[in-house]
């Protein structure tokens, strides 16, 4: 059955001025992961499909005095192999290892992952502790909405119809350490159960001077964990501090959480997957 | 591995892989047809309730929509089943399932068969839903079927249990359960059909079994024989599910009625709704053991979920009830197995029909007993290993081919080194690594029945020599393996036997390909076919050479004389002299396990003509952290009997192993949650431990070259293994499958190793 | 601009290709449907199995989940695509070689993973190649031989590894296939021994 249009802009001012007339009817398709798979199963009810695939401006990693700007567009393969990301923001850069599939990464955007809001982006942790602004345009302007904001709920982001994501704003850092972890079923092509993303750094002493860490996957919505951060911050990286602030790490999941069936295996598991991946920093007192 | 012969025992270039690698299009989606009416079963919405009414008038004026066929349709019998007939094509009084079709449309596109599909109106009078087994069983509980929830009961009695247990040293009692386990098979299920010039029907289909196809829709229509025609096409894997029919009687219905042609294709999700899935099991084990660790007595309560009909359940129950001793001699047995009807997607046959189930208690029993006993994991089983001589359950004792123990040995020095070294070094403070041990055995054929195949073999008067099997190739290598046999009788290469495979014009029936049955059995009628016409050539040959029979050999196409190579003669000489003189260069070959039934009440008897016997030695690494578990290496030692192509028996034992790593740890099929792809994960390469196979050769006299079968053994001790190797990590054992991130993290944690 | 039928242009196995095509069809679809090409295969429709991998701009994708009008100006290469005037593409040489092809229905997409990769690293080391074929699963095999044939292959020395052929005679084969051998697989069905698929194009 033939139902929908395709549009494909040159320009960003082009879709930007076709989101304007057609938003609420339109349906923004970038690599299409998510957007075919909709429509195969016919849950799609739109008008057109807006191809943003090919807009030069979407696509570009830079880094200027905003911060290090990753477009909407760019693809989990790019970002896999590209040396700014490396460098300024390792954990989105680990994150694009364990993505799905490598077919998978070489389509889907970053843009595409955030916008669909699934609770098991892996995209969003890494942006969280970057404390990333999502530039999003419309025909009115630009505005910038943080992490936490664009998520409205689980597969509801808070983009109005007529917007669209532009690029993402991270706050570029060569941290001494980060990490982005996974647990799934698989070791590959899976639905992450729990992700977390953590930089941090320490001062001469090995004390913890700087740390970010964020949650995901087992909230309905991104969470950067202030609690935990401060629990952490200006500490010596012990086994016995790790133990504590995965205990609390695993207490403020489940104020968010409530205790369903899966908090059986959840809440422990959020505290072994925290010492797993934070374990490196232990040594750093030891020196 | 020595090896004495030309062809059998080499690991030639395998039949139809180069169409593949093309990406030929022979498989039933891709095949041509002119303009084929696409073909749709619409499915019950309820999973139990009597079928009042079908109203199909609003989907029938849709456009496009050619026919929507309900059971009235039917011209036939409207009851098919592999073992005992049970299950509607389409429902008639009442729906058993959510997979029960009740319609069937034909429209000229699928936007138009799925709008018919939403228009179809369907009146329900629902029945109480039963989903366990153990309601099902339950006095008063509702009638799935009108001759109760039992499907069938095997038992197997065996001297005294209770005595014996009274001087056991050892007792070990426990519960064990695995869950519904889903095929994936890459290709989902398809057929294609049109009517013939001559008035036949033609059904293209992704099968194991054409003949049984071909005898079932036969049934359905009320045609006869010659009416109808099957023809396996490329099957992309099957793995048991590809025995009942899938899409073969819709197309048969829709040609019968339509005379045009018809493409049947299911999408993942239907397949994953009402294709047939591995049963799940309940089996309560006791085995006792003497102080020396020999077990004295075994008994068995299992259960085991059919589903909504029949299908190959009584098999599982039976092979189930046979198998659960595992390989080992033990003296008092008393062993039950029921399969029990509830509402859900119906189970059959797969990969190993209850033996991969039933091995997870056996093997996890061996170790028990072990540990209590303070014996090791491989010890035990070499104490109590059957072999030649030994007496099984059924009281049947093993004359020939009983390589258990020397797949044993031959895991040995691997395991030795594993336990000594490999898991002494932790790759991380959070990280256990385990070593755990898998033995099975697995009877070759159906259990306790005839299960013959037959072969053709024929020369043409230029000495071209044509083979005609019904043995379904679905990626295993029938095949090659059966040209290979036919090639080294005739002196021939494979190249040059041609084959026409699995056609019911023109092959006769070898069987289903199951139960790890096709290289023993179709290879056995193959050979006999085979020398008959050798016979033939020789006798003909002695005439034209002068020169004993015994002296004959056959190479490149001539018979010779093996003292005086240059005596020769073609074989074209001697076909057109042989056709000439009105001797026959057709031959049928037939060959049917010596298997005697198994008593109704004791199972005594001979349910297998041979066994095929295996030990898998699994390392993995256990997170103690978050509960994932990675298999690291496996070993397995596999007694094949003889490998008529290693690399096909080491494909075999490789594709075997990733399955059971499935089973092992993520494979859990969910009625009515588990709906496509994303909710059921088999392993990816990444899940994919290094295998290390070991071919066995205890040669069993009675196979083809002393052939028996490995399709199914590769999959049976790997989920044992790896349970025993977390147990052996964790230091706390677990009893479900799958070992699934939950049920591991909980053992680490009980264990202690969490908040270390 | 608005249109429900959109028309797109894109080399296909070094071939020019034009096609008219709705919006909702996908990559696969019109490779399959409305190309004809029956190598590229669907096993699960929503980029969970990789048996519909094929490559765009040299890059493996999911064909099933890729907007097929997004094909447009784009190099496409498919499994029809990998064979040469002088024979078999030197991976499915190894593939034969090596015992990778059981029921052959995973084979065309992991040719495609193998040869995109293969392409941007000539040299791949295990966790290369186990990180690119993870997209691709097989229940068959148990991706053992799978891998030690990719291994055989490499590294790539031979330069004319990706050398897709003269752009004529390669649609023209890959037509052939299509259209002339299928339908004599099928229509007329009465040839003895075509169902054991040996008969098209040795």
């Amino acid at each position: 059955m033939t139902e929908m249009k395709y549009y494909r802009p040159e320009t960003l001012e082009q879709a930007l001025d076709f989101l304007d007339a057609h938003g609420a009817r339109t349906e923004i398709l970038a690599g299409g992961t998510d957007v075919m798979v909709d429509v195969r199963s016919g849950v799609l009810h739109k008008e057109t499909l807006l191809d943003v695939s090919r807009l030069a401006a979407l696509k570009k990693i830079e880094m200027t005095d905003a911060g290090l700007c990753v477009g909407s567009g760019v693809t989990l393969s790019e970002i896999n192999t590209s040396p700014l990301i490396k460098k300024y923001a390792p954990a989105l850069g680990k994150c694009s290892e364990t993505f799905a599939s490598r077919q998978i990464r070489n389509i889907a955007t970053i843009g595409g992952n955030v916008a669909h809001a699934s609770p098991c982006g892996d995209t969003i942790p890494p942006l969280v502790i970057h404390e990333a602004r999502a530039v999003v345009a419309n025909q009115n302007g630009v505005k910038e909405i943080s992490m936490d904001a664009i998520a409205a709920g689980a597969y509801q982001s808070a983009l109005a119809a007529g917007d669209i994501i532009v690029k993402f704003i991270l706050k570029p850092r060569e941290a001494g350490f980060a990490d982005f972890q996974k647990i799934a079923r698989r070791r590959a092509l899976a639905i992450s159960r729990m992700t977390m993303a953590v930089m941090a750094d320490k001062d001469e002493a090995g004390k913890i001077c700087f740390v970010r860490f964020s949650l995901g996957a087992c909230t309905p919505t991104p969470h950067r964990m202030d609690a935990v951060e401060s629990f952490l911050m200006g500490q010596n990286p012990t086994h016995e501090l790790l133990r504590g602030a995965g205990t609390l790490l695993a207490e403020k999941m489940v104020e968010i959480t409530g205790r369903r069936s899966s908090i059986i295996y959840k809440e422990p598991a959020v505290q072994g997957l925290f010492m797993r991946m934070m374990y490196p920093m232990v040594g750093w007192c030891e020196k | 591995m020595k090896n004495e012969y030309k062809i059998v025992g080499k690991s030639i270039r395998r039949k139809g892989a180069l169409e593949k690698v093309k990406g030929a299009p022979v498989f039933c989606a891709d095949l041509k047809l002119d303009h084929p009416l696409c073909l749709r079963a619409v499915r019950s919405q309820r999973h139990h309730a009597l079928l009042k009414n079908i109203d199909v008038s609003k989907a029938v004026k849709i456009p496009g929509v050619v026919a929507v066929f309900t059971a009235a349709d039917i011209p036939g019998i409207n009851l098919m089943g592999i073992i005992n007939k049970d299950q509607p094509l389409l429902a008639m009084d009442k729906v058993r399932s959510m997979a029960d079709p009740v319609a069937l449309v034909a429209a000229q596109t699928p936007e138009a068969a799925a709008l018919a599909m939403s228009a179809i109106t369907v009146t329900y009078e629902d029945l109480p839903m039963i989903f366990d087994p153990e309601e099902a069983l339950a006095p008063g509980a509702a009638l799935i079927h009108k001759k109760g929830n039992l499907l069938c009961k095997r038992t197997i009695q065996k001297g005294d249990v209770d005595k014996a247990f009274k001087k056991a040293h050892v007792i070990i009692e426990k519960t064990y359960r695995t869950s519904a386990i889903e095929h994936t098979y890459l290709e989902p299920d398809a057929g294609a059909g049109y009517v013939d010039d001559d008035g036949t029907l033609v059904i293209h289909a992704s099968t194991q079994n054409p003949h049984y196809d071909h005898k079932e829709v036969v049934s359905l229509l009320g045609v006869t024989d010659e009416k109808v025609r099957i023809i396996q096409a490329a099957t992309g894997g099957g793995f048991g599910s590809k025995l009942d029919l899938n899409v073969q009687g819709f197309i048969g219905l829709a040609l019968y009625h339509l005379k045009r042609p018809v493409r049947c294709v299911f999408s993942r999700e239907e397949s994953y709704l009402a294709s047939s899935k591995r049963h799940p099991f309940v089996i309560h084990m006791k085995t006792g053991a003497d102080a020396q660790g020999r077990l004295v007595a075994i008994k068995m309560r299992a259960v085991c979920n059919t589903g909504a009909y029949g299908s190959y359940g009584i098999a599982v129950a039976s092979r189930a009830a046979v198998h659960g001793t595992g390989p080992y001699e033990i003296e008092h047995v008393d062993m039950a197995c029921s399969a029990v009807y509830t509402n859900t997607t119906f189970c059959g046959a797969m990969r190993g029909f209850g033996a991969p189930q039933i091995a997870l208690a056996h093997e996890s029993q061996m170790d028990l007993l072990a540990q209590a006993l303070g014996i090791d994991p491989l010890s035990i089983r070499l104490i109590n290993g059957l072999k030649k001589g030994s007496i099984t359950a059924t009281g049947q004792t093993l004359t020939e081919s009983a390589g258990f123990n020397a797949c044993l040995e031959a895991v040995n020095p691997y395991y030795k080194d594993a336990l000594e070294t490999w898991v002494l070094s932790e790759p991380s403070p959070f990280i256990k690594r385990g070593v755990g041990l898998g033995g099975m055995w697995y009877g070759i054929g159906n259990t306790g029945v005839q299960n013959p195949s037959t072969a053709k073999i024929e020369m043409d008067r230029t000495g071209r020599v044509t083979l005609f099997t019904g043995c379904a190739d679905i990626g295993q290598g029938s095949t090659t393996i059966l040209s290979q046999i036919a090639g080294e009788i005739l002196g021939l290469s494979p190249d040059d036997v041609e084959m026409v495979v699995g056609d019911t014009k023109y092959t006769t029936s070898a069987g289903a390909t199951s139960a790890s049955r096709q290289t023993y059995i179709s290879g056995n009628a193959v050979k006999d076919a085979t020398d008959k016409l050798v016979n033939v050539l020789l006798t003909q040959a002695v005439n034209r050479l002068k020169v004993k029979k015994s002296y004959l050999k056959l190479s490149n196409g001539t018979v010779y004389d093996g003292r005086n190579p240059d005596k020769k003669v073609t074989f074209s000489w001697l076909a057109q002299r042989i056709l000439d003189r009105g001797g026959a260069l057709s031959w049928q070959g037939y060959f049917d396990p010596e298997t005697v039934p198994l008593d109704l009440e004791t199972g005594e008897g001979v349910p297998y003509a041979t066994y095929a016997f295996a030990c898998q030695m699994a390392c993995v690494e256990v997170d103690t952290l978050t509960g994932e578990v990675l298999v690291k290496k496996i070993v397995a030692a596999h007694d094949v009997g003889k490998a008529i192509h290693p690399e096909n028996v080491i494909g075999q034992i490789c594709g075997g192993i990733a399955m059971g790593v499935g089973f092992a740890l993520m494979e859990d099929f969910v009625p009515g949650k588990t709906e496509s792809m994303k909710d059921y994960h088999i392993p990816t390469f990444k899940d994919m431990p290094e295998v290390i196979p070991i071919i066995v050769e205890d040669t069993e006299p009675s196979g083809p070259f002393g052939a028996k079968g490995v399709g199914e053994p590769a999959l049976i001790p790997t989920a044992p293994a790896i349970v025993n190797a977390i147990s052996h990590a964790l230091g706390e054992r677990i009893y479900q499958l799958p070992a699934s991130l939950e049920r591991v993290l909980e053992a680490s944690i009980t264990a202690g190793h969490f908040n270390k | 601009m608005d249109q429900k039928k959109v028309d797109i242009q894109f080399t296909l196995n070094a071939q020019k290709t034009s096609v008219r095509i709705p919006v909702e069809m996908t990559a696969l679809q019109v490779i399959r449907d409305v190309v004809g090409f029956k190598g590229s295969k669907e096993g699960c429709g929503i980029g969970e199995c990789g048996a519909c991998t094929i490559e765009v701009d040299g890059k493996a994708i999911n064909s099933c989940l890729m907007c097929g009008v997004q094909l447009d100006g784009r190099e496409v290469l498919t499994i029809e695509g990998l064979e040469r005037e002088e024979g078999l593409h030197p991976i499915q040489e190894t593939f034969l070689e090596h015992h990778a092809v059981q029921c052959g229905f995973c084979t065309p997409g992991i040719l495609m993973s193998t040869h995109a990769l293969l392409k941007e690293n000539p040299a791949p080391d295990d966790e290369e190649i186990r990180d690119a074929v993870s997209g691709n699963l097989c229940r068959c095999t148990g991706y053992q031989q799978i891998f030690s044939s990719i291994k055989a292959a490499t590294p790539v020395k031979d330069d004319s590894f990706f050398h897709t052929g003269d752009a004529e005679n390669t649609l023209k084969k890959s037509q052939v296939f299509a259209d002339e051998t299928s339908s004599s697989m099928v229509l007329n069905g009465t040839k003895k021994g075509e169902n054991n698929g040996e008969g098209c194009h040795d």
